[in-house]
């Protein structure tokens, strides 16, 4: 049965050389030698990182582009002991996917935006790159029939700039989106794009799930309308679910609770979907609220650790008690080690993957939104690269690093 | 349709008695002489529990049991060899749902000796694995082979009763879930045993 199946295996493989063949035929030259990009070289340590910047920009690697960008690094420097203050999220040299992929160069798509439309960038913050994986995840297939027979794996390996602790994402829903999968089955995509989450200007309110509150202007103001949303807690979320009163404790999860439900497609010229996926990005503790009653609009977390509304209503239990040893502690501020809402929980559900590529080559050069895909590279595309396959049985993922904790010493918000 | 073709090739090549009688040059015409039993062509039916299972590469392989079975013709070649054509079937239901192993293929027997009972099979042909339902139908057909073995009970009236035990496997042939191809590199397997009835 094994020689069979190892026989059967070979075109797969062959396949797969040749899909891999695609993805690595640029050497890496020297990151020091190498043109920064706008993403580069812009995190610098605030009062209570040990880094030095020059340090953290030692974690660099070179782009397809040719560009010197950020990448992973770990929350605290190994050989020195020094700490960031933040974290990228899991390290990615442990997947299975970093052999073929490489370091993953943060903000490529955004430098790719500065080319194809210069007059409308988007520019993110450095710690917000957060990158996940698992090898070998089961994949559930959205067929009574096929499902009890399949044994579906993937190999997932993703980056997302999720920041949950600045006013941004408030109006923003443009965010660079890198997203690696191969599975036994087949399904391979390996592709960066800005991602269009919800509609621009706006968010969901995250304890509802339902109520769309407006905020202003997003950046791009050309920002698109994408699928998916961005559930966000605001202030009423806050008031129902954190601040309750002396007879139940707050209900931490669904007063902070943060899920950017991505829905992304590679299109060609033509307009024909290539390959379509939809990972939700979660996060239970943000450093953040929507709060159109302060003038900065971003309330903390942590403040409400300390409220206490007119009819008694205040946070009970939980996070905040744990904080604050019951309110014995005073003066945690919101970019305080101490604070445990720092966005260092995280986890994602990887969902649906589907190709329509059998027709298509495997390498794309699309915008950085994904779109008007063609077979060679124009100025401010971005390389793609999806298996020439049509998928039959959608592949969908399960949830991805729930059971992970990124925090560690002197990791606090901004992270 | 290719495969079809060879297999239809396959059975006009062995064709039993051009065989014999381009062996036996002076001889009469096979009609004007009463053969004997070992020269006769032989029919056996089977029936048996067996296992099918569809695989590839993201398969599970996991095998079901259900009732299967064989039907086959099969006729002298040289002094320990028959060559025939068998097919082979599985059903299994359960949940909604039934699944089918069904191949066909020219095979050949061949016995330890001319006086022996036992005998060793080869063949191959295609197969198809199919699950379905109401609502889904999710096939895979690939070019298969079969190996087995038996033996034979000499019963009166020209008949035998043959315990055997067969395994069918396939390979590299497309995978269809509700017409849209999954993989070009589907498979099925098909392990039975059980009891024959062969009819001289």
């Amino acid at each position: 049965m094994r020689f069979f199946r190892q026989v059967q295996f070979v075109g797969v493989v062959a396949g797969a050389i040749v899909f891999t063949g695609c993805l690595n035929d640029l050497t890496s030259p020297d990151p020091s030698t190498a043109t920064p990009a706008v993403a580069f070289g812009i995190w610098s340590p605030g009062p209570n990182d040990t880094c030095t910047k020059e340090l953290h920009d030692a974690y660099a690697t070179v782009g397809r582009d040719g560009k010197r960008y950020p990448t992973w690094h770990p929350a605290t420097d190994p050989a020195t002991g020094c700490s960031f203050g933040h974290e990228h999220g899991r390290d990615p040299r442990g997947s299975d996917l970093y052999g073929m992929v490489g370091a993953i160069p943060f903000g490529l798509a955004n430098e790719a935006l500065e080319t194809w439309d210069a007059t409308n960038p988007r520019r993110e913050d450095h710690v917000g790159h957060k990158v996940e994986w698992e090898n070998d995840i089961e994949m559930r297939v959205n067929s009574d029939i096929a499902s009890p027979l399949f044994d579906v794996r993937c190999d997932v390996l993703v980056k997302l700039h999720q920041g949950t602790h600045s006013k941004d994402a408030f109006t923003n829903n443009v965010h660079e989106l890198v997203y690696h999968i191969v599975c036994n089955d087949g399904t391979a995509m390996h592709v960066t794009m800005m991602t269009a989450i919800g509609k621009p200007g706006e968010f969901v309110r995250s304890c509802d799930g339902t109520t769309h509150v407006t905020v202003g202007l997003p950046t791009p103001l050309n920002s698109p309308h994408g699928g998916g949303q961005r559930l966000i807690p605001d202030r009423e979320c806050i008031l129902e679910h954190m601040l309750v009163g002396s007879t139940r404790n707050s209900n931490m999860s669904a007063a902070l609770h943060e899920s950017w439900q991505t829905s992304n497609a590679i299109r060609s010229a033509t307009g024909h979907t290539i390959a379509s996926f939809d990972p939700y990005f979660q996060v239970p503790s943000p450093s953040r609220f929507y709060d159109p009653t302060l003038t900065g609009i971003t309330g903390r977390p942590i403040d409400m650790c300390y409220a206490t509304e007119s009819n008694g209503d205040k946070a009970r239990g939980g996070a905040c008690a744990d904080a604050t040893a019951n309110g014995q502690i005073t003066g945690i501020t919101w970019d305080d080690p101490r604070s445990p809402f720092n966005g260092v929980r995280r986890f994602v559900d990887i969902n649906g993957n589907r190709i329509n590529n059998a027709e298509g080559p495997a390498v794309w050069f699309t915008d950085p939104y994904g779109r008007n895909g063609q077979r060679e590279p124009f100025a401010g595309s971005v390389r793609q690269v999806i298996a020439r396959i049509n998928t039959a049985i959608d592949p969908h993922g399960p949830t991805i690093g729930r059971e992970r904790w990124y925090g560690g010493l002197g990791v606090r918000a901004p992270n | 349709m290719r495969l079809a073709t060879v297999v239809v090739a396959a059975c006009v090549l062995v064709s039993p008695e051009a065989t014999l009688n381009a062996q036996q040059p002076g001889s009469r015409p096979a009609a004007a002489q009463p053969q004997p039993a070992s020269r006769r062509t032989s029919y056996t039916l089977g029936i048996s529990k067996g296992a099918g299972a569809l695989t590839c590469t993201f398969c599970n392989d996991e095998g079901k049991d259900g009732i299967a079975g064989m039907v086959g013709i099969e006729t002298p070649f040289r002094r320990a060899i028959k060559l025939g054509f068998e097919a082979d079937w599985w059903l299994h239901s359960g949940g909604g749902s039934s699944r089918s192993v069904f191949a066909a293929m020219p095979v050949f027997h061949l016995y330890l000796s001319p006086a022996s009972r036992a005998f060793f099979k080869a063949g191959l042909g295609i197969g198809r694995f199919t699950a379905s339902s109401d609502e889904e139908e999710l096939r895979a057909t690939a070019l298969s082979g079969v190996v087995g073995v038996g033996y034979e009970f000499r019963l009166a009236n020209r008949s035998a009763l043959v315990p055997y035990l067969s395994w069918v496997r396939g390979t590299g042939g497309d995978m269809r879930l509700n017409g849209a191809l999954v993989t070009p590199y589907g498979g099925l397997s098909l392990l039975q045993y059980g009891v024959a009835l062969s009819k001289r």
